[in-house]
C-alpha cells in the first residue's frame, strides 16, 4: 500500500506540489515566528535578570523604599558576612555584592544622571559576561582607578579609550567625593537602558569613593532553578532575619513590580499573537488537505473499483496525507530554521531609532533576536505532519465510503 | 541771657535724645547689626559639627575672609575631607579637590546642595549682600531670648531674585549681634532656623563664637559651627584669594 | 451568461466552494483582528501621552524646550489669556487650556522624593486632558482650593492617601525658596509613570501664586478636533504666533513614537508573515481546485467554449467566492472586533501574587477601526481569489479538448 501511496503522489505531481507548498510555508512560518517571539521575550527576561536584578537581590530595607533615588546610607554593611550567609543555603550558586549610585556629570553645561556600578569584576561578568561585552579595550581590575563606559555614553561625551573621567559625587555621609578613573574599556550590552547611562569601576574603589568601607547597596544571588526563586528568596529572607532581624529584603526577579508586569504583558501579547498565527497556520493545512482529498474522488472510485477495500483506501489516503506532510513539514522546517538562523545571528536592528530616544528603563536590546531552538523547529515540523494527517482523516473516510459508481461520475 | 536759653534748649535737647534713640527703625538695627558683623578681615579657625539622626561628624576648618566678599576655606579634618578648599569670591564659589587635584566651579544647581553634608547649602555661604539692600527692616517687637532682652525684626524682601523671601532676627539690644534667624519660604513656612550664641569680646567688637543651623526639611539634622579661635584685622596677602591658592 | 454559468458552477463544487470560501474569510477575519489589536496597543500608548501628557498641540515661550529637563519657570508665557483667546475661536480646536510643569521634592517632614509639579486650570483642563477620568480615590481639584493631586504610587511611597498632607518644596521664578503645605484631594492611576510616579496636580492659581508667576503660565495645551491634522495646524501657528514655539506630541513624545516604530516593524512582519499564510491559503485551495476540473474544461471546450470565455468564467468564479468570502471575512473580523473595541483584551493577568505592593493590574488594551485596512482585505481577498483562478484556467484552456476529457 505504501508503493500505491507513494506513486499515487507522484502521479498527480501539480496536486501534491500544491498541497505540499501550503504545509511547506505554514511550517515555516510557525517555526521562525515562534523563535522570533520566544527569542524576543527571552532576551527581555535575560537581560533583567542578568543587568538589573540577577535571580533574587537582597537590599537593605530601608533602601527598598527609596530604590529610585539610590540612598547610600541604607545600604548593606559587612556585605561578606551577609554574602556567607547566603552561600550556605544549597540552591545558590551564586553571590555578587555590588554597589550602585548615582552621579551628576556635567558635560556640555548639561547635567546628566548617570549610574556608576561598583563591581567585582571576575564575579559579575559571571552574571552580565561583561567580559564578552568589551568592544574596545579590557574589562576594569579590581584595585585599579579605572573604568568600563557604556558605549552610548562615551559616544555622548565625546570619550575615548584611554581618556580619564574625573566622577564627582556625594558620599554615603553627604561630603564631596571625587576620583579621577581611566577608561580602559567600552561595552556595549546592546542594551540601550545600560549603555546609555552606566559604567563600572572595581568595587574596591566604589567603597572608599563613597565612604562605604565594607558595605555594598546590593547583592545579586544566582540561584539553581531561576523558576524557584521566589522560594529561595524566603529561605534566604529566613536566615537572614536569625542573625540580623528585620534589616535585609530579598527580592526574587518575579517581584520586580512595574518592570516584571509590563513584560508580562508584553509576553501575553505576543504569546496570543502566536496562538492566532498557529491557529491560521493549521487551518491552512486542514484546508488545503481536505481540499486535495477531496479532489481525488475519481482516483479513489477508480481504487475501488479495482478491488480495494473500504478501509484500504482509507489507509492509502491517509498515508500519502502523512507522505505528503512529512516532506513538506520537513521543508517547511528546514526553511523556518533558515529564516530563525539568520533571525538569530543578524536580528532586526533598532540601534539607530533607540539612539535616538531618552532613557528607556525596559531593558530591551535594540536588535531583535530570534533563538535558534531545535526544541521549535521540531515542534513546527511535528505540528506540520500532525495537521497533515488529521485533515485527512475526515475526507478520507468520506471517500472510502462512497460508492464506486457515485466516486466515478464525479466531475 | 541770650547764652543762657541756648544752654537750656541744648541741656533739654539733650534729655530728650535718649528717649529718641530709644525708638529705633528697624531699619537702624539692622544697620547696626550689620557694622558690628562686618570686619575687614578675618581669620577664623572652627570646627563644623553634623548631626544627621545618631551619625555625628566632625570638621574643622580655617578660614580667611576679607569683608564679605572674598572667603578662603581649608579643611584639615577628618583626614578624608583634608585638603578640601573652599574659594569665593563676590558671588562665585570654587571648591578644590585634592584627591583628584581639580578645581570645580559651584554653579547651577549645585548651588542648592548642602555643603558638605552640613545643613548649610552653598548658597547660604555665598550669601553677601548688606541685607538691606534686599530686604525691608520692620521691628515688630521685643523678646527675651535665653536671658538676653531682643529686638524681634521682620525682613521682608523687597527685589525679587532672593533666596529667602523673609526672615526674621532677634537682636540682642545690648550688644546689637543677632541671636537667633528664622528663614522662611514665600509662602510663610519656616525652613532653616539658625541661633548664635557665646560671645566673646574681641578688642571693640563682640562676636558670636557658636552658631547652629537647623534645616527643617531635613529629617532630625543640625549643624553645629564653633570657632575656636579668631583673628580680626590682620594683614592677609591678597593671593590668598585666588584660583591659585586653592591647588597649593 | 457567463455569471448565471459561473453561480451554478460554484454551488455545485459546494465543498470546493465552501473550503475555498472559509480560507479567505478566515485570513482575512484574522488580518482583520490581528491589525486592530497591535494598532491598538501602539494607539493605547499615544493615547496614554496625549491624554495625560501632551494634548495634541503645545505652544511653548521661546527657548523654553531647549531648556525643558530644568522645567525654567522664566522662560514662561507672560500673558496667555489673548492668545488663548484668539486660538480658541479657530474650528479645528476642540479643547485648549494652560498649564504650569515646575521641578519639586516633595515631602512629608521626614523624607523627600523629587517629583513634577503641574498647575492645571481646573475649570478647563479637562477640555484637553483626562486626568479628571483616572482619579481612583478621592476628587478631582475644582476652583484655587488649596489642595493637591497625585499619582498613586507616588503617595503609596509616602504611605499617605486622601487627606493627608505633605509639603512641596520648590523655587519661584525668581528662585526664591518656596515650600507649600497641601491636603490629599485625590490619587491618580493612568499607568504612565510619568504620572503616577512623579506628578503632583495643584490648581493653576495656587501654582501661579506660590511661585510669583502672576498671570503667566509655561505652556498652553490643544486639542484638535482632527488629530491627524497636528502638523498642518502646528504651521498654522507658528506663522499666527511668531515669538512662541508650537510643538506637536509627536514632537514631544518623540521617544514613545520612537518605541511604537520599533514595535511596529516587529508587528508589520508578523502581520505580514499572516498575509503570506493567507495568501498561500487562499491560492493553493483555489489552484487546487481549478487544476481538478480539466475534464470539465475539457467539456466546455468541446461544447464550443473560447478560450478566453473560459478564463474569463474561472475568474469570475474566483471573484464571486472571493466576494462571498471578503464580505464574510470582513463581517466575521468586524463582529468579533466589537467587543474588542469596546472592552479591549486584558494583557495584564499575572498568575502569581505579586510582591507586597499589590500592584494593581490593569494592562488592558482596546482595538482600533482601522477602516483602511478593512478595506484593504476586502478588495485583496477578491483580487487574489481571481487572479490565481487565472493561471489554472490558462494552463487548463491551453489543452485540446480530448486530451482533457482524456483526464482523470
Amino acid at each position: 500500500m505504501f508503493r500505491i501511496a507513494f506513486r499515487n503522489i507522484f502521479r498527480n505531481k501539480r496536486r501534491s506540489v500544491l498541497t505540499g507548498l501550503s504545509i511547506a510555508v505554514a511550517v515555516m512560518i510557525a517555526v521562525y515566528l515562534w523563535s522570533l517571539i520566544v527569542g524576543i521575550m527571552d532576551d527581555l527576561f535575560d537581560n533583567m535578570i542578568r543587568l538589573t536584578c540577577g535571580h533574587v537581590r537582597i537590599l537593605n530595607t530601608d533602601y527598598v523604599k527609596r530604590e529610585r533615588m539610590m540612598p547610600l546610607e541604607a545600604n548593606i554593611p559587612d556585605y561578606l558576612a551577609v554574602e556567607k550567609i547566603v552561600a550556605a543555603n544549597p540552591n545558590v550558586t551564586l553571590t555578587v555584592g555590588r554597589i550602585k549610585f548615582g552621579v551628576l556629570l556635567e558635560h556640555q553645561d548639561e547635567n546628566k544622571p548617570v549610574i556608576g556600578v561598583g563591581i567585582v569584576p571576575e564575579n559579575e561578568s559571571q552574571i552580565s559576561h561583561l567580559d564578552q561585552k568589551i568592544i574596545q579595550g579590557r574589562m576594569i581590575k579590581s584595585g585599579q582607578e579605572e573604568m568600563n563606559i557604556g558605549v552610548i555614553l562615551a559616544r555622548e561625551l565625546g570619550l575615548n579609550l584611554g581618556d580619564t573621567l574625573t566622577v564627582i559625587t556625594q558620599t554615603a555621609y553627604g561630603s564631596i567625593s571625587a576620583m579621577n578613573l581611566k577608561i580602559v574599556g567600552i561595552f556595549s550590552f546592546g542594551v540601550q537602558s545600560i549603555d546609555k547611562i552606566t559604567f563600572y569601576i572595581p568595587l574596591d574603589k566604589a567603597q572608599p569613593l563613597l565612604d562605604l568601607d565594607n558595605a555594598v547597596t546590593e547583592i545579586f544571588i544566582y540561584v539553581k532553578d531561576k523558576d524557584n526563586a521566589p522560594e529561595v528568596a524566603k529561605e534566604i529572607k529566613a536566615s537572614l532575619d536569625q542573625v540580623y532581624p528585620g534589616k535585609y529584603t530579598t527580592k526574587a526577579w518575579q517581584d520586580q513590580e512595574v518592570l516584571y508586569f509590563y513584560m508580562t504583558i508584553a509576553r501575553n501579547v505576543y504569546g496570543f499573537l502566536y496562538f492566532l498565527v498557529l491557529f491560521l497556520a493549521s487551518f491552512t493545512i486542514l484546508n488545503t488537505m481536505f481540499m486535495a482529498v477531496l479532489e481525488r474522488t475519481k482516483e479513489i472510485g477508480m481504487m475501488k473499483a479495482l478491488g480495494m477495500k473500504n478501509r484500504q483506501v482509507m489507509v492509502v489516503i491517509l498515508l500519502e496525507a502523512m507522505l505528503i506532510g512529512t516532506i513538506a513539514s520537513f521543508i517547511g522546517a528546514v526553511w523556518g530554521s533558515g529564516v530563525a538562523y539568520y533571525l538569530a545571528t543578524k536580528g532586526i536592528d533598532f540601534t539607530a531609532t533607540f539612539e535616538k530616544m531618552g532613557t528607556v528603563n525596559f531593558p530591551l536590546s535594540y536588535v531583535y533576536r530570534a533563538v535558534f531552538s531545535w526544541g521549535i523547529i521540531f515542534f513546527g515540523f511535528c505540528m506540520g505532519v500532525l495537521f497533515s494527517v488529521v485533515a485527512a482523516i475526515p475526507p478520507a473516510l468520506r471517500a472510502a465510503k462512497m460508492e464506486p459508481t457515485e466516486a466515478l461520475r464525479e466531475i | 541771657m541770650r547764652y543762657r536759653s541756648l544752654l537750656v534748649i541744648l541741656l533739654v535737647s539733650l534729655m530728650v535724645s535718649p528717649v529718641l534713640t530709644a525708638e529705633k527703625t528697624g531699619d537702624e538695627i539692622i544697620r547696626k547689626v550689620d557694622a558690628n558683623m562686618t570686619f575687614d578681615t578675618a581669620r577664623f579657625q572652627s570646627e563644623m559639627v553634623i548631626y544627621i539622626g545618631e551619625e555625628v561628624r566632625r570638621k574643622t576648618f580655617v578660614s580667611y575672609a576679607k569683608g564679605r566678599t572674598n572667603s578662603f576655606t581649608e579643611f584639615l579634618s577628618p583626614p578624608r575631607d583634608k585638603g578640601v578648599k573652599y574659594l569665593k569670591i563676590e558671588d562665585n564659589m570654587w571648591m578644590y579637590l585634592p584627591s583628584v587635584e581639580k578645581i570645580i566651579k559651584i554653579a547651577g544647581h549645585m548651588l542648592r546642595q548642602s555643603m558638605m553634608g552640613s545643613d548649610f547649602s552653598y548658597e547660604d555661604a555665598l550669601e553677601s549682600a548688606k541685607l538691606l539692600e534686599k530686604y525691608q527692616a520692620e521691628l515688630v517687637s521685643e523678646e527675651v531670648l535665653e536671658d538676653s532682652p531682643c529686638y524681634v525684626i521682620d525682613l521682608t524682601a523687597r527685589v525679587k531674585e532672593v533666596t529667602y523671601y523673609r526672615r526674621r532676627i532677634w537682636v540682642d539690644k545690648n550688644l546689637f549681634i543677632p541671636l537667633k534667624e528664622e528663614l522662611f519660604a514665600v509662602s510663610g513656612k519656616k525652613l532653616k532656623v539658625m541661633t548664635l550664641g557665646n560671645m566673646k569680646k574681641f578688642g571693640t567688637r563682640f562676636y558670636p563664637t557658636y552658631m547652629v543651623m537647623r534645616d527643617l526639611l531635613r529629617k532630625n539634622s543640625k549643624t553645629e559651627m564653633i570657632i575656636s579661635k579668631v583673628e580680626f584685622d590682620l594683614k592677609i596677602p591678597e593671593e590668598i584669594f585666588t584660583q591659585r591658592s586653592l591647588k597649593k | 451568461m457567463l455569471f448565471k454559468l459561473a453561480f451554478r458552477n460554484i454551488f455545485r463544487h459546494f465543498t470546493r466552494t465552501f473550503l475555498t470560501f472559509l480560507a479567505i474569510a478566515l485570513g482575512l477575519a484574522m488580518l482583520i483582528l490581528i491589525d486592530s489589536m497591535l494598532t491598538g496597543i501602539d494607539q493605547e500608548s499615544f493615547d496614554r501621552v496625549i491624554n495625560y501628557e501632551t494634548g495634541h498641540i503645545k505652544i511653548f515661550d521661546r527657548g523654553y524646550r531647549e531648556d525643558e529637563e530644568n522645567l525654567p519657570l522664566d522662560k514662561s508665557i507672560k500673558d496667555p489669556k489673548p492668545i488663548i483667546s484668539k486660538v480658541k475661536v479657530d474650528p479645528e480646536v476642540a479643547g485648549i487650556t494652560s498649564r504650569i510643569n515646575f521641578r519639586i521634592m516633595l515631602s512629608d517632614g521626614i523624607d523627600q522624593y523629587p517629583a513634577v509639579g503641574v498647575a492645571v486650570n481646573p475649570a478647563d483642563d479637562q477640555a484637553v486632558f483626562q486626568l479628571k477620568q483616572v482619579v481612583i480615590k478621592g476628587e478631582f481639584l475644582s476652583g484655587t482650593e488649596e489642595a493637591m493631586v497625585l499619582g498613586e504610587d507616588l503617595a503609596k511611597d509616602f504611605g499617605v492617601s486622601v487627606g493627608d498632607y505633605l509639603t512641596i518644596l520648590t523655587r519661584t521664578k525668581y528662585d526664591t525658596y518656596q515650600a507649600i503645605d497641601l491636603r490629599i484631594k485625590g490619587l491618580l492611576k493612568t499607568e504612565d509613570p510619568k504620572i503616577d510616579w512623579a506628578a503632583v496636580v495643584i490648581p493653576l492659581e495656587v501654582g501661579q501664586e506660590s511661585l510669583e508667576m502672576e498671570e503667566s503660565v509655561t505652556e498652553i495645551d490643544i486639542k484638535l478636533k482632527d488629530p491627524s491634522k497636528v502638523k498642518d495646524f502646528r504651521d498654522k501657528l507658528n506663522k499666527e504666533l511668531p515669538g512662541l514655539e508650537i510643538a506637536t506630541w509627536k514632537d514631544l513624545a518623540a521617544d514613545v513614537v520612537a518605541i511604537a516604530r520599533a514595535k511596529r516593524t516587529g508587528t508589520g512582519f508578523v502581520l505580514f508573515s499572516v498575509f503570506i499564510i493567507a495568501l498561500i491559503g487562499i491560492s493553493n485551495t483555489i489552484l487546487l481546485a481549478a487544476f481538478e476540473r480539466t475534464r470539465e474544461i475539457g467539456m466546455m471546450a468541446a461544447m464550443g467554449m473560447r478560450r478566453g470565455q473560459i478564463i474569463r468564467l474561472f475568474v469570475l468564479e474566483g471573484a464571486m467566492i472571493g466576494v462571498l468570502g471578503s464580505i464574510t471575512g470582513c463581517l466575521l473580523g468586524m463582529l468579533i472586533n466589537i467587543p474588542f473595541v469596546k472592552y479591549g483584551i486584558n494583557w495584564g493577568f499575572v498568575m502569581r501574587d505579586v510582591g507586597d505592593i499589590g500592584y494593581r493590574v490593569t494592562g488592558v488594551s482596546r482595538g482600533v477601526w482601522n477602516i483602511s485596512m478593512i478595506v484593504t482585505a476586502f478588495v485583496a481577498g477578491i483580487v487574489i481569489s481571481a487572479l490565481t483562478s487565472i493561471y489554472p484556467a490558462r494552463v487548463a484552456a491551453k489543452m485540446e479538448p480530448t486530451e482533457a476529457l482524456k483526464r482523470v
